[in-house]
């Protein structure tokens, strides 16, 4: 029985695929799941550093694929977890260095050791993209509540139809003081648009810049509340029925209506 | 307004969601038809030239539209039907 192959994209950039990445995977190592992270994004190297491993570095996916090391080699292990294991993209490459048929039987090698491998796209709809759908069986999107990631998810929602199944949605960096005000799109109007199945909604949280700042994943930072949607997220994808709070907050509309007339 | 605008505006917000999602839902009725604005002109074209084919229709007045709601996407064509003799309508 092999692992999972999963995808992490979005169309646009800066919306959060690489620290989606990086905490998913680390999440589900911690859930005892033996996990497999490649970083898709060939010449714009990010998931090493985001996980805080960037020293222990040595050979990369180009290496890998053109017979220059071992793919054992290239795993770099986490410090942390002795079961999740990073393939850094190459730093210097071009991004057609890798094919998609490459990119595939990779992913098929790695499915036959590992429960979950999880691939962190590049930004765009070009080769890097379909190499990293290339190598998935599922796919998760990330998109932040605004105008132009929205309509990139869609349209890559739309590119992945023919190849993969249903995608996944995360919707990150949710403010809930800018959806109480009417000012930010709540998870019922990106479901609207985009009509696909929620896997969590994760709030705006300085945590996550500091996580970034350190090299540890928020999910590794249980009081935040960025990490506990991600450890959410976690459990829900290993099958886990756990409900996604409701962030909209009439609650706390009322309370805050309740505040500015009576004061309390 | 509705009562949960007027709150939001109370709030200091401005209720710009709505506009975000409005634009969204037309822009990406779009993207999925691949409906380039080149594309529209010639559907508009074909059809306009379509219903002349048939029946009499003043082409200034032709009006091609799609509506895109959460629930529904349309499109709309209207166009003024020329009946020739005014004498149609009821005369005084």
């Amino acid at each position: 029985m092999g692992g999972r192959a999963i995808v992490v994209t979005s169309g646009k950039g800066g919306v959060g695929k690489t620290t989606a990445t990086a905490n998913i995977g680390l999440g589900l190592a911690r859930h005892d799941r033996k996990v497999v992270m490649i970083d898709g994004d060939i010449g714009l190297r990010n998931l090493d550093l985001i996980l805080g491993v960037e020293n222990r570095v040595v050979y990369n996916i180009v290496d890998v694929v053109s017979g220059r090391c071992q793919l054992r080699q290239a795993l770099v292990k986490d410090k942390r977890f002795s079961n999740l294991f990073l393939i850094p993209a190459s730093q210097v490459d071009q991004k057609d260095a890798v094919s998609a048929d490459q990119m595939r039987e990779l992913s098929a090698q790695l499915k036959e050791e590992f429960d979950f491998v999880l691939i962190d796209c590049p930004a765009g709809i070009e080769q890097g993209f379909r190499n990293a759908v290339a190598a998935a069986d599922e796919a998760i999107i990330v998109t932040t509540p605004d105008v132009s990631p929205v309509r990139d998810a869609d349209r890559v929602i739309g590119l992945l139809q023919s190849s993969l199944g249903d995608p996944q949605l995360i919707i990150n960096r949710m403010s809930m003081a800018m959806v109480r005000r009417g000012d930010m799109l709540d998870r019922q109007d990106v479901l609207d648009i985009l009509a696909i199945q929620l896997l969590g909604i994760v709030p705006e949280d300085e945590a996550v810049i500091i996580a970034g700042n350190k090299g540890s994943p928020v999910v590794l930072n249980g009081g935040s509340p960025s990490g506990k949607a991600y450890e959410r997220i976690v459990r829900r994808m290993l099958g886990e029925e756990i409900p996604i709070p409701e962030l909209n907050g009439h609650g706390g509309l009322v309370q805050r209506l309740g505040k500015i007339f009576f004061g309390s | 307004m509705t009562w949960t605008e007027i709150v939001q505006r109370f709030l200091g917000g401005t209720g710009s969601k709505t506009d975000a999602k409005n634009r969204l839902l037309l822009v990406l009725q779009e993207d999925r038809l691949g409906l380039t604005p080149e594309k529209k002109e010639a559907l508009r074209r074909d059809i306009l030239a379509a219903i002349r084919k048939h029946i009499d229709i003043d082409p200034d007045g032709f009006n091609m539209e799609f509506i895109h709601s959460v629930e529904q996407n349309e499109m709309r064509v209207s166009a003024p039907v020329q009946v020739g003799r005014s004498t149609l309508s009821v005369s005084k």
